[in-house]
């Protein structure tokens, strides 16, 4: 499956994110194994930075569509561009069309690259068929996704990661109530209007734990940063990971846990 | 400039365009209407009476099957002994031709304040939704829907229909047209107001019983 | 109605910690939620439906002035009239005059949100006229003097604890506690309302083209006592709720009560179209029909024309998790939720509701419920845009996201700044992993740590690992 007919792995283009860039690097090397487990050669070009959804998300289009410019040129001589991020990778795919409608050099790029986009676990299950078999990781825990919202209604993810959370081994996945719900991050909207934020996250946070789960996963480093923050700050004994850290093998410490 | 120009003015200038519609668009509209143009539907099964009674007991409708009008008069009696309802009636013009029983106190015409029970007729039934849909006239005046506390309606095997759009066909054959009044009633009246609790009986019937004829 | 958008920020905190509040949105949102879910299961055509709905409406959008005109000349066929009124003071003037003119004391009104929207009670009120709401939701606000909270349950704020003090205190003792007696209690009281009364008011869920008539949907049956009670019936609804065609009508009805309530249809379907036959032994001798504008044509033209395809079933705000830990007063004005956020800057203003647009987490779930396919994170997100064109909004935002956007848009400048300001911050972390406060990120950590990142920057570990795979 790793190899084309005419030799050539098949090359992918990481959009890493910043939070991963800047908060958690594991998640991005993690992705970077898992895509190479699903025989891609990955490749991680320099002049990507931020997706630019913090500007669009708040109403500074301009911003916005420089920065897709940027990343659509950074990235767009692959064969895929993939994100650990169902977020970020919806603003590519989903929206970076709809901001460079009206800009005649750069309409028909956007569109050819959003056909390009694709979030971390549905590429490797839908696009490179990766079998939870294949993968080799350990992970001793009762978990409980959360569907993160823009991988779940823009990117298409739902059953992907579960599948995959199947091949790692001492892993038990129980689903919790509500678990398409917001967690409250949305972004800005979390600094806006912390307490409401705070108590979306504090519902989520009890819905996991009602299922006697230890271990939160999910998708999104956004969703995982507010949750993790937020339990710590309530006393919530709940350990958050990226669902990639888990799959690769290298969940270690989780989101804000203390250095032991 | 009137209110009626100023908003269809607004609207036209929306739309990009400062006239009406052209002739050859008018009567694209018109085909349009004309071909009552359907839109996609759930599927209802084929025994329409099975599926009627069926969406009918999942609002707390009631039904009673008969064998032929004959057997109404009696019936209705019956059901008001049965919930220990004082023997009178109020009834809808259209049913005066029916043989109420001495016992029975009947009065033909528009609901009062203090009436308990009305008898009517109606135009049709829904399967699809469990509805009885009723046209307001002389002979069928609407507040014999609403007002008392039991509504009993006399339908005919024959008048259930499939869908929606099968009771607008119904509606739109009556005799004199469409009526200015086209109830479809689907249930007694019930409310969720206080604390999205559901109470039956807010304003409407407490009860909606059907006697189903041949 | 007095705009109080501006103050959604202290409102929706105060509603965090308002335990009846809290109580009744939790009941609503299981409700509501589980109940759609359940009746929408049982339809597997349901995508399909709503497609076509969608289509159905955005024609009807696009051929608008054809389909009023057409609409007003069959009410006037039926012998009824049409009243035309751009604004919220036109609504109000022309419904003033008609019950002044028919010397009304008494006006009976079912639920209506275009009421709610132009203010009509107190413009009734002003003129000297008694009215009186019969919705039962709508009946307790208006005694407690308060706007509904949710479009399709007005009271939904409300303990049965607080009706019977509402009750008591409006109709005398005996104190009446249990639901049914409540239920009952307005019963009588409202039925001796609906038969005094001169007027009927109510609104319209959708007015049809094709046959001059307005379909009016409830489940208490008490829009259509004002509707064949009283001498003269009113009617007050919006331009954007007509569709062409009976048909057309079945669309949206199969949409409207899964949607809102759960219902496969609400208990009272009712079409009406005109008054009295000379022959009737009941209905109204008047029937008007009040069309009011207010913006909406204006949104035909401009990037919120997909609102206008709204059928006000709730769906949106039911399954919105900020509505769901505020409710609707918060939003300060008469539509609360997704769909009242899209409505209302349109409406007063964006100056008046600079909140409402970015109180929202765009989840999409909203835009998932839609029964008529509303964009509405998308129409969320063109406020925001507007307000960031017209220099609107906090100074401190908009500083800190330009300096962001800024620096993002080079990216060697960014890998050259970010890489120590993360080095120092995993530095300071320590061994808790996390920060407790931060200046600057108090917004933050007033409600959460903020954890510590990992150390170096991804991609600078990437570049290493490049040059020594490389030598």
């Amino acid at each position: 499956m790793s190899v084309d007919s005419s030799g050539v792995k098949s090359q992918v283009g990481l959009f890493v994110t910043c939070l991963v860039d800047l908060q958690r690097p594991s998640v991005g090397f993690a992705a970077i194994k898992l895509l190479e487990l699903a025989g891609c050669d990955v490749d991680v070009p320099a002049t990507q930075t931020c997706c630019g959804q913090p500007a669009f998300n708040n109403g500074d289009f301009d911003s916005a569509a420089a920065l897709a410019r940027q990343t659509i040129a950074a990235l767009e001589d692959y064969d895929y561009v993939v994100a650990p991020s169902g977020s970020c990778a919806g603003t590519l795919k989903c929206h970076y069309p709809k901001l460079l409608a009206d800009d005649p050099d750069w309409a028909a790029r956007a569109a050819t690259f959003a056909d390009k986009v694709h979030e971390l676990m549905s590429f490797l299950v839908d696009v490179r068929g990766l079998q939870p078999t294949a993968l080799n990781a350990q992970f001793n825990a009762n978990a409980t996704y959360h569907d993160s919202c823009s991988s779940l209604r823009e990117m298409g993810v739902k059953e992907q990661p579960r599948t995959l959370l199947q091949g790692v081994a001492g892993l038990e996945v129980v689903e919790m109530e509500d678990t398409e719900v917001c967690c409250g991050f949305g972004g800005t909207f979390c600094v806006k209007y912390p307490e409401i934020s705070a108590r979306i996250g504090s519902d989520k946070l009890s819905n996991a734990k009602a299922t006697g789960a230890d271990v939160l996963l999910g998708g999104d480093l956004g969703c995982l940063l507010n949750l993790s923050g937020r339990a710590r700050r309530e006393g919530t004994d709940l350990r958050v990971f990226h669902t990639a850290e888990v799959l690769a093998g290298m969940a270690e410490r989780g989101i804000g846990e203390e250095i032991e | 400039m009137s209110g009626r120009d100023q908003i269809i003015g607004n609207i036209r200038r929306s739309l990009g365009r400062d006239e009406p519609l052209a002739e050859q668009q008018v009567a694209a509209l018109q085909s349009r209407e004309a071909a009552h143009r359907q839109h996609a539907r759930p599927q209802v099964g084929g025994d329409l009476v099975g599926q009627l009674k069926k969406q009918m007991a999942r609002v707390q409708m009631t039904v009673t099957e008969l064998g032929s009008e004959a057997e109404l008069g009696e019936a209705v009696a019956e059901y008001l002994r049965e919930h220990q309802l004082p023997a009178n009636i109020s009834i809808a013009p259209e049913l005066q031709h029916v043989d109420w029983p001495e016992a029975l106190e009947v009065h033909a015409g528009a609901a009062r304040s203090e009436d308990l029970s009305s008898v009517t007729a109606c135009i049709c039934a829904i399967a699809e939704t469990g509805s009885i849909m009723l046209s307001a006239s002389a002979s069928s005046p609407a507040t014999l829907r609403f007002m008392p506390d039991n509504h009993m309606v006399v339908l005919c095997r024959a008048q259930v229909v499939s869908h929606l759009e099968d009771a607008w066909q119904v509606m739109r054959d009556q005799p004199g047209g469409i009526s200015r009044a086209v109830h479809i009633n689907t249930g007694p009246s019930r409310t969720g107001d206080v604390e999205q609790v559901i109470e039956i009986g807010a304003h409407g019937p407490r009860r909606m019983h059907v006697f189903l004829v041949d | 109605m007095d705009v109080r958008s501006l103050e959604f920020k202290q409102r929706s905190v105060i509603a965090l910690d308002e335990p009846n509040l809290q109580k009744a949105l939790k009941q609503g949102k299981a409700g509501f939620q589980g109940n759609r879910a359940r009746a929408i299961d049982l339809v597997p055509e349901w995508q399909q439906i709503r497609s076509d709905a969608k289509v159905m409406k955005d024609h009807t959008l696009e051929n608008l002035d054809y389909y009023l005109l057409q609409y007003e000349a069959a009410v006037e066929a039926n012998g009824g009239k049409v009243h035309w009124a751009p604004t919220a003071a036109d609504a109000n003037r022309i419904i003033t005059e008609l019950v002044t003119n028919a010397e009304a004391k008494l006006v009976v009104k079912g639920k209506s949100m275009v009421s709610e929207e132009v203010a009509l009670n107190s413009a009734l009120e002003a003129a000297g006229v008694q009215t009186v709401e019969t919705d039962l939701g709508e009946y307790i606000i208006q005694l407690a003097g308060e706007p509904p909270s949710h479009i399709i349950a007005p009271a939904a704020h409300k303990t049965k604890e607080q009706v019977s003090d509402l009750f008591e205190k409006a109709h005398g003792g005996p104190r009446i506690e249990d639901r049914p007696g409540l239920v009952t209690q307005a019963r009588h009281v409202l039925r001796e309302k609906f038969m005094t009364a001169d007027i009927g008011i109510t609104g319209a869920n959708l007015f049809i083209a094709e046959s001059g008539q307005h379909v009016l949907v409830t489940n208490e049956g008490n829009g259509d006592l004002c509707s064949s009670v009283p001498k003269v019936q009113i009617v007050i609804t919006s331009i954007d709720k007509i569709v062409p065609t009976l048909e057309d009508a079945a669309a949206t009805i199969r949409l409207l009560a899964r949607s809102g309530t759960g219902q496969h249809i609400s208990n009272y379907t009712s079409l009406y179209g005109g008054p009295k036959a000379a022959d009737e032994l009941d209905g109204p001798e008047q029937y008007h029909v009040v069309l009011v504008d207010n913006g909406r044509s204006t949104m035909l033209g401009n990037a919120f024309r997909d609102m206008l395809r709204c059928i006000r079933c709730g769906a949106c705000m039911n399954h919105c998790p900020v509505y769901g830990n505020v409710g609707g007063h918060a939003y300060g004005w008469v539509y609360p939720g997704p769909m009242g956020s899209v409505l209302t800057p349109n409406m007063v203003g964006l100056e008046q509701t600079m909140d409402l647009p970015n109180a929202c987490t765009m989840n999409g779930r909203c835009a998932e419920v839609c029964p008529m396919s509303i964009p509405l994170p998308d129409l969320l997100r063109e406020h925001r845009r507007l307000q960031f064109q017209r220099g609107l909004g906090g100074k401190v935002a908009r500083g800190t996201l330009a300096a962001w956007a800024a620096v993002a848009k080079k990216p060697s400048i960014y890998q050259t700044l970010t890489r120590p300001a993360v080095k120092v911050m995993s530095y300071f972390g320590g061994k808790s992993g996390v920060y407790k406060t931060l200046p600057g990120l108090g917004s933050w950590t007033s409600q959460r740590d903020l954890p510590a990142p990992q150390g170096d920057t991804f991609m600078a570990q990437w570049r290493k690992q490049q040059k020594s795979k490389k030598s």
